[in-house]
């Protein structure tokens, strides 16, 4: 009891029964323990790491391969996981106190989680790739179409074309149908409102999960048997429509409402029509989430089967007239293919799947593209 | 400043008309008096279809097929939405589980045979570590697995059937079609016609169905691939299924040999298929009722020759036959007579390769019956080569109908395939060649060793054990590896059972292993921390 630190009121220091000391200045008396470090990993941290990691993997394959009837890779990858867990918590606890530990092992938890995601995700791309290797690299596979091509016929012979062309066109219609409409209603639910607004956005929210077998039997029955046209590319592309307009509408409603009202106001309080101010103000505001809200929609229509298996046709030639005539997409192309179950056929099926996937990334490359903001132009 | 905000929609109308303006090329070189044809229906013919269609081509004939399944195809065709369909049962009037409307409506239809082939049963059982081959199963065995009442590998039915054969004590997981499906049909009708006893007791309306009934243990899959793909897998030990035999083949999986009426166990090959097929009869009875022109398979089923698979069956084509109907043109009439002229013709020698069978001639005389029938709708068609004298069909000589082509052509069943024989172990099996002539795997010295292995049946398993094996005591199997290169497979009846992978009854075992080895690991470190706890606490 040095000195009384004038900080407190005495009663307290009363029943604390201690001296505080205030330091003004001068250095602080240095940690007894050392400072834990928050953020860095030490170098035991990373042993028991690597260790967990290598003792978990060699466990899970004993009891995986050699021990229990689980002899698949998912079950090996999730036993490991789990094994993981287990080990890095026995290590981590014997050299370290206990808020360590849980703090370890929930960090251990989230990285393998993530990397669990990440495998699945990896190993999807990866196997769609190496099943489709024979394949790819045949360059008649992007110039050619199937006419006249048989099922046992090599690879060197016939191609993609006729799918690829295809799910471009019925996606480019889809788009040009869907993103009037689905920017209007947004526009509606956003910036008029109202009871009917609110009814709409039930009715979208409610269609975003239609099954995709449902727009294309909506379709089929509306268009080929009441209206009697003929199975066709077009046919698609409105089936696709119904698939991706609430996708597309939802989203983007999402993203208007959060542009600033503030910008809104300023654009009526200068006395522009409430037209004028979502067309000049809004919309561009919110044009980079617009664009996401395309490549939602499109991500769901340019892989969907379904509503396509029953309005399409699978043509095996290039037909570019979307109306009148069969076509072929890629999805219904793997769908068709793949359930063969001809071995060159399965190849050729894993092959349009790989397109489609750098199709997809073609596509929402060259939405950033559009979209992007105008300061970097 | 109007300039920039329009930027972005004209950006993207641009793109979209630059991608537009590329529909208006259309390319058709098919030949003048050609037209497109569109068909769809079932995904059992569609392999032998396809090749149809690329074969084709050449010929300046267009055609597209899609696979959306038989009843899919028949509902299209009664909507006007297809200029044939593909089935494999005719249509049904109403649908026997969606009570929905199975009918052609104001179309005018014909049924024409396309192609034969088999419901073949495909497996997968291992024994000493290896795909068990060659199983030999009655229809009965088969009826009582897919309904339920044989359960296990080693029942004595199964036994029986193939001669005391050793299986391992493994649960059957029969696997059958989810999704509505013409194979389910064709199997179902054979199970109602043959053991409606047995088959009853699972479906006890009667009849056929498209859709399979759940039942115990069985797996549903969707579709032949997944099917093929549940049996195939890792985990699918103790399953069987129907599949057509093409995805077998495709796979590399056996198939059951399946009794028939003369006592001789056989597989689904094309030749077999096509000798049970010439006592198929169609019905010509009353044009007013649903199975006009439909396929009787009883007689199929009983055929007494030795090269009979019981379980065969063909698809049809449904093809518009009125003389007003709104989608049919005189072009695309001729496209349908010239293309599936070929494919009753020519077309067929493609069968068996893909596991199908060529049609033998009554069925082709049958079917081109039904193609003059276009002719009579539409004098235009030219149907001159609709002739089976001038017919390519590999059963039988074009020029000379009376000779019985296929009966001389067609392989006979092996001694050892016979009841109560054999059964062939490893031995030649028939695999059709692409040139539609049967070859023998294995010259025709190892066929004959193979075909009487009854009589070194009793020697094998002492061989197996004088070379080291040993026997046990209680059951009489065959222990350990007597001859670890596999060549036990091609001794008799009585086959070495090494439990390689845990059975059943061993799973216990090595789960409370495995709970072991993982408490090695763990509890020690677990103790340690718990001891060494303390005293950093007093730290």
């Amino acid at each position: 009891m040095t000195t009384v630190d004038l900080d407190r009121p005495p009663a307290e220091d009363a029943t604390a029964g201690r001296t505080y000391v205030r330091h003004v200045d001068g250095p602080r008396p240095a940690p007894s323990r050392g400072r834990r470090q928050l953020s860095a990993v030490t170098a035991s941290e990373r042993a028991i790491g690597v260790g967990s990691g290598f003792a978990a993997l060699a466990l899970a394959w004993l009891l995986c391969f050699q021990l229990l009837p689980w002899g698949s890779p998912l079950g090996f990858v999730v036993v490991a996981f789990v094994l993981y867990l287990a080990i890095v918590t026995v290590t981590t606890s014997v050299v370290s106190p206990g808020p360590a530990v849980a703090d370890r092992v929930a960090a251990a938890a989230i990285t393998g989680g993530a990397a669990v995601v990440a495998i699945g995700l990896v190993s999807t791309i990866v196997f769609i790739f190496v099943r489709a290797a024979p394949a790819l690299p045949h360059l008649s596979m992007y110039t050619h179409d199937m006419a006249g091509v048989g099922p046992r016929d090599p690879l060197t012979q016939g191609g993609l074309l006729h799918a690829i062309v295809g799910s471009v066109i019925q996606v480019g219609i889809a788009i040009v149908v869907t993103v009037p409409l689905a920017l209007g209603a947004a526009v509606y639910m956003t910036e008029v409102g109202g009871r009917f607004a609110r009814v709409i956005r039930t009715v979208v929210e409610a269609m975003t999960a239609l099954p995709s077998i449902v727009a294309g039997l909506f379709i089929y029955t509306v268009l080929l048997l009441q209206l009697g046209m003929s199975k066709s590319g077009f046919a698609a592309a409105m089936a696709l429509s119904v698939m991706m307009l609430p996708i597309i509408a939802r989203a983007a409603d999402v993203v208007l409402r959060v542009v600033p009202s503030g910008l809104r106001e300023a654009s009526l309080a200068l006395g522009a029509s409430r037209w004028r101010t979502v067309w000049h103000v809004v919309l561009p505001t919110a044009r980079p989430g617009l664009a996401t809200a395309l490549i939602l929609g499109v991500a769901r229509g340019v892989g969907e089967t379904s509503p396509v298996l029953l309005t399409s046709g699978a043509s095996t030639f290039l037909v570019t007239n979307p109306f009148g005539q069969q076509m072929n997409s890629l999805p219904l192309f793997v769908f068709s293919t793949v359930r063969s179950g001809e071995p060159l056929f399965i190849q050729r099926g894993f092959a349009a799947a790989a397109v489609l996937l750098a199709l997809v990334l073609v596509l929402f490359a060259l939405a950033r593209f559009l979209a992007r903001p105008r300061g970097r132009r | 400043m109007t300039v920039r905000i329009w930027q972005w929609p004209t950006r993207v109308v641009l793109l979209l008309a630059m991608g537009l303006a590329v529909l208006t090329l259309q390319a058709t070189n098919a030949r003048a008096d050609y037209a497109l044809l569109e068909g769809d229906g079932s995904t059992w013919s569609q392999g032998i279809v396809n090749q149809w269609i690329a074969d084709a081509k050449p010929m300046g004939m267009q055609v597209v097929y899609s696979g959306i399944g038989s009843s899919g195809g028949r509902k299209s065709f009664a909507n006007f939405q297809d200029d044939f369909a593909i089935s494999e049962i005719p249509y049904q009037g109403v649908d026997p589980i969606t009570k929905e409307e199975d009918a052609s409506n104001i179309r005018q239809y014909a049924y024409l045979p396309i192609v034969a082939g088999g419901t073949s049963f495909t497996y997968h059982v291992t024994q000493a570590g290896a795909l068990m081959r060659d199983v030999r199963l009655s229809g009965e065995t088969i009826a009582k697995i897919f309904t339920g009442q044989i359960t296990n590998w080693n029942d004595p039915a199964i036994a029986a059937d193939n001669n005391g054969r050793t299986f391992p004590d493994l649960t059957i997981r029969p696997v059958y079609r989810s999704d509505g499906s013409g194979t389910t049909a064709q199997f179902t009708t054979w199970l109602d016609k043959q053991y409606p006893a047995i088959w009853r007791t699972l479906w006890s309306q009667g009849g056929l169905t498209s859709n399979y009934p759940s039942f115990g243990k069985a797996i549903g899959a969707n579709g032949s691939d997944q099917v093929m793909n549940t049996i195939a897998a890792d985990s699918g030990n103790g399953t069987i299924g129907y599949v057509e035999y093409s995805y077998a083949l495709n796979k590399g999986y056996p198939v059951v040999k399946v009794l028939n009426a003369a006592g001789y166990y056989v597989e689904p090959t094309a030749y077999n298929v096509a000798v049970a097929l010439t006592k198929a009869r169609i019905d010509m009875q009353d044009p007013s009722s649903l199975s006009y022109l439909t396929q009787i398979l009883d007689d199929v089923y009983t055929n007494p020759d030795p090269r009979t698979y019981p379980l065969s069956s063909y698809s049809y084509m449904i093809l518009p036959v009125g003389s007003v109907d709104r989608r049919m043109t005189t072009a695309k009439r001729q496209t349908l007579v010239d293309f599936m002229t070929y494919g009753l013709c020519t077309g067929q020698g493609q069968a068996g390769p893909y596991g199908y069978s060529p049609l033998p001639l009554n069925l082709v005389q049958a079917g081109m019956t039904q193609l003059a029938k276009i002719k009579a709708a539409d004098p235009a068609v030219s149907i001159d080569n609709v002739d089976p004298t001038k017919c390519g069909n590999p059963t039988f000589v074009a020029g000379d109908l009376t000779r019985n082509h296929l009966a001389e052509i067609a392989p006979q069943p092996a001694d050892c395939d016979k009841q109560g024989a054999g059964p062939c172990l490893g031995g030649a099996t028939v695999v059709v060649g692409a040139d539609g002539k049967p070859t023998t795997s294995g010259a025709p010295g190892q066929q004959a060793g193979a075909s009487k292995p009854g009589a070194s049946a009793g020697a094998s398993a002492a061989a197996a054990a004088a070379g080291g094996g040993q026997i046990d005591p209680e059951t009489g199997q065959v222990l350990g590896s007597g001859s670890a290169d596999g060549s036990t497979t091609a001794s008799g009846p009585v086959a070495t059972t090494i439990a390689a992978r845990p059975a059943v009854g061993t799973t216990l075992f090595a789960g409370l292993t495995a709970l072991e080895l993982v408490g090695l690991m763990v509890v020690p470190g677990v103790l340690y921390a718990r001891t060494r706890r303390p005293e950093e606490d007093v730290q």
